[in-house]
């Protein structure tokens, strides 16, 4: 059973995801600020985290370095979703911290995709340039 | 052209009647015509490359200039000119061709230049971009009175002259025994030739260096290397003249630089705010996008995954998002539509309540889904205003859409109007998380939140405020917010019931002003600033708000303001630490308006208050205040004083300001002629010292930037000054001594009325 936490303000793309994700062999935690995210990632050790950047609060770019910070969430698999105009946050995110970034919006296929081969390798495929 | 001759028609005519030579013709025609033969550009097309073409200025007559073209131009077409130097400080000149003929060298054409119309003299002059330059920065240094070159090779050649005298007669006295006579002679002139190559060598041995240093700051001026020019000091009274020429020109050319570097600084900005724009709108646009692609993707590729019940939400959700999608591009093109005047706001007399309670239907949904309350608090009829209801019911439903975003799940929203005095107030309140009091000033603004650089969450375009303002500003109400962090915010609107009119009558010369007018607001009290923002704004006048006194005093460190109307009871400052900071802040260019409820006039004109209103006060009481300031400003003058130990500066500006005078104090040269040509000063007072020899440069740089300026020099005990000298810069000396101010501000009231006669 593979476990995946959703975190982005916006309720109705979390609810997508829950049911654009799902699967007999996931289970599907979402939260709708970085804080709450936080606390269920701490809570139940997912295997990938999926965060929207531009939340209020605490910003996914927040969550990313904390995340990054504490040795237990050093490695956890993380996509970053923007909505941003300018991607240049996002990928000092994919340089600095290895995740993967998907700009909103993306293509569902893609993003199912992705996911999949995350989760099968436990860790965000990398561009080939890298 | 001539380098002390500005090119300005009333300059050039004065000129031309000054030193040019009447023609023989003069008395066969209605004018006389003078010949002075200054090249200038003219053109028909300012605006096209190449069109022009240089001309002699073959005179001057009663209204312009004449010159011979090869083209022949109709009677009354425009024509342009300016001074030939390629400086892009010398505008064209319009002018009517007034006279065409034929003659020997070509047409001969005269141009009329338009005559400035009175209300221009009004205008402030245009703000350009001055960088202060003090005298240690110029590349030339020119100190005391320095002697002649012919003085020099005078004195080489008196030097070798009497030394061969001298050596002659040591000679000729047998001082070398045993030398026949011719070889004395040569021994002597040998001498004379030594001791004259050796003066010679060594008086022109500064010039020479000079020269040499002349030539790399030069090659660095062409290399646009013009801070890399090693200061020099000039070694003879011509190379002196150069060398201010060369300072001249150093100096316009930074300008010139300085002026670029700013504009780009400008366009960097405006980029900046462009790019957040971009990208805000570019988020509020895909975050919908987004969740629509998802839906429709998932219930196309696996329609049958999901129950009916889950589809019929899927579509749901995406018809949801499509609305939201509309509103935005609807908000942005309201925004267009208020701005470029299409929207057309129908007053009619109406009863508001049904409008206001038909809001509430509409957001139920969803506030449900929030589980928040939302709650109305309106009587059956309220008293009748002229309004839109439509525009009206925009501005509710924009105010309770706001409330329910912001507000966090179990929230409470409740719309509220009645009657208050002469006015009807709908207010729209939350319990939410509230508005600090520093983001009052710009929560109205158009894309506030873009402009704002502490937000660091964006919660969407910031249009719907904006969009509120503008249509409550068009039914003559007033708009306001009034929040508690923590604890909640309310929006009000005031709509007028009758009676007072927004519009106060005002002479057309005092409305001219109006625009130009920069004034800042400042009040404890949301509502009355609001009012007073208001008030102002609507008779033209240029406002900003400002919540807090720290606020206030920001903006007028940046300058630029011409007016202060504050509460004196600010929310982050005493009373009188207020007074103390606005009569602290050196660029004082502005006149203070006071009001509140308690105080007299007397106390606060002696704290540097140019008007006290007592509250409560009319829209008429308010606007007439600015212009009794406004008056007052324009009867008394705005003066610059370079602050120097050889006069009492406090003593002088304190005196200054009780006669009504605007007063800066700057600390060089630099700085005073940047705030004169800022603020159009009338005067600039200096001492002694100050324009002592080897200021020359700074002073004729002063002289340039602010011309209309009048310009006092005081005449210190430890630096006299002459009237020659005085007359050189277009000065007035003035005899001064520490401690005896009075006679000096006689003498800038005198010249500053001399300066305003002038300029109009």
């Amino acid at each position: 059973m593979k476990r995946i936490v959703v975190c982005d303000d916006e309720p109705h793309i979390v609810e997508g995801l829950r049911y654009l994700l799902r699967s007999a062999e996931r289970e599907i935690v979402v939260t709708y600020s970085g804080e709450e995210g936080l606390r269920a990632i701490s809570a139940q050790r997912p295997d990938l985290l999926i965060v929207d950047i531009m939340m209020p609060g605490m910003s996914g770019l927040e969550v990313v370095s904390t995340l990054r910070a504490d040795p237990t969430t050093r490695d956890l698999p993380i996509i970053i979703l923007t909505a941003k105009g300018q991607a240049s946050d996002a990928n000092m995110a994919q340089e600095v911290w290895g995740t993967t970034v998907m700009a909103k919006p993306f293509q569902p296929q893609e993003l199912r995709k992705l996911v999949a081969s995350t989760l099968e390798i436990g860790a965000c495929p990398q561009p080939e340039s890298a | 052209m001539n380098a002390d001759l500005e090119f300005e028609p009333a300059a050039l005519i004065g000129h031309a009647r000054e030193v040019g030579e009447p023609d023989t013709y003069a008395g066969k025609r209605e004018w006389t015509r003078y010949r002075i033969g200054v090249r200038v550009e003219a053109t028909t097309d300012p605006t096209r490359a190449n069109a022009s073409w240089h001309v002699n200025v073959h005179d001057v007559s009663g209204g312009g200039v004449g010159f011979w073209s090869k083209q022949k131009l109709p009677i009354a077409s425009t024509v342009w000119v300016r001074d030939c130097f390629e400086d892009s400080e010398t505008t064209w000149l319009k002018g009517r061709v007034c006279h065409c003929s034929v003659g020997m060298r070509g047409h001969l054409i005269g141009i009329a230049f338009d005559q400035p119309t009175p209300t221009d003299s009004h205008e402030p002059p245009p703000m350009r971009h001055v960088e202060p330059i003090d005298e240690e920065s110029l590349p030339i240094r020119v100190s005391g009175r320095l002697v002649s070159l012919q003085t020099k090779c005078i004195y080489a050649t008196v030097i070798a002259v009497s030394t061969a005298i001298a050596f002659s007669f040591l000679m000729a006295q047998g001082f070398v025994p045993g030398l026949s006579e011719e070889a004395s002679g040569i021994v002597a002139i040998a001498a004379a030739l030594i001791t004259g190559t050796f003066c010679g060598w060594w008086i022109a041995r500064n010039d020479a260096i000079f020269l040499n240093e002349l030539h790399m700051a030069i090659r660095g001026m062409a290399a646009g290397k013009l801070d890399s020019c090693r200061v020099i000091e000039a070694p003879c009274a011509e190379l002196a003249t150069i060398g201010r020429a060369f300072n001249d020109l150093w100096t316009r050319w930074k300008q010139r630089e300085y002026g670029e570097r700013m504009q780009r600084q400008k366009l960097e900005e405006l980029g900046q705010i462009k790019n957040n724009i971009l990208s805000i709108v570019s988020h509020d646009l895909r975050t919908p996008l987004t969740s629509i692609l998802m839906y429709t993707n998932m219930l196309m590729d696996g329609g049958s995954e999901f129950s009916a019940d889950e589809q019929k939400g899927f579509l749901g959700i995406i018809n949801e998002e499509c609305h939201r999608l509309a509103r935005l591009v609807e908000d942005i093109l309201e925004v267009q539509r208020l701005e470029s005047d299409a929207i057309r706001i129908e007053l009619t007399p109406c009863d508001l309540a049904p409008t206001i309670a038909g809001c509430v239907p509409v957001f139920e949904p969803l506030a449900d889904n929030k589980s928040m309350t939302l709650s109305i608090d309106c009587p059956e009829t309220l008293p009748t205003v002229m309004a839109d209801a439509d525009r009206i019911s925009q501005v509710i439903n924009n105010l309770v859409a706001n409330a329910l975003k912001y507000t966090p799940a179990g929230g409470a929203v409740q719309i509220a109007a009645h009657q208050r005095d002469k006015e009807l107030l709908i207010s729209v309140h939350d319990n939410g998380p509230g508005i600090p009091r520093d983001k009052w000033d710009h929560i109205f603004d158009r894309f506030s939140q873009v402009m704002d650089p502490d937000v660091s969450e964006v919660a969407g375009v910031g249009l719907g405020l904006y969009i509120v303002a503008r249509i409550v500003e068009s039914h003559g109400g007033t708009v306001w917010v009034d929040s508690k962090v923590g604890e909640g915010t309310a929006f009000f609107v005031a709509l007028p019931l009758e009676g007072e009119p927004l519009l106060i009558p005002s002479s057309p010369a005092e409305t001219a002003l109006h625009a130009t007018c920069k004034i800042i607001a400042c009040d404890s009290d949301p509502e009355l600033l609001a009012t007073v923002v208001h008030t102002l704004r609507a008779n033209g006048f240029d406002v900003r708000a400002a919540h807090t006194g720290q606020r206030l005093l920001q903006h007028l460190e940046q300058g630029d303001v011409d007016v202060v109307v504050t509460d004196i009871l600010v929310p982050d400052m005493h009373a009188v630490d207020l007074l103390d900071a606005l009569n602290g802040l050196s660029h004082r260019s502005f006149r203070t308006i006071i009001h509140s409820y308690e105080g007299d006039a007397e106390g606060y004109g002696r704290r540097g208050v140019d008007v006290f209103l007592r509250r409560p006060v009319s829209r008429q009481e308010l606007v007439e205040a600015v212009h009794v300031v406004l008056r007052r400003r324009a009867a008394a003058g705005r003066v610059v004083i370079v602050q120097n130990h050889e006069i009492d500066t406090e003593r002088l500006s304190r005196m200054l300001v009780e006669a009504g005078h605007a007063v800066m104090v700057a600390g060089s040269i630099g700085e005073a002629s940047v705030l004169a040509h800022k603020y159009g000063a009338d005067v600039n007072v200096v001492s002694g010292e100050t324009v002592a020899d080897d200021r020359v440069g700074l002073i004729n740089m002063m002289r340039k930037l602010s011309e209309d300026t009048a310009l006092v020099v005081l005449s210190t005990p430890q630096h006299g000054v002459d009237t020659d000298l005085g007359e050189r810069f277009g000065a007035v000396v003035v005899p001064y001594t520490y401690g005896r101010e009075e006679d000096v501000v006689d003498v800038i009231r005198k010249e500053r009325s001399r300066a305003v006669t002038e300029k109009s």
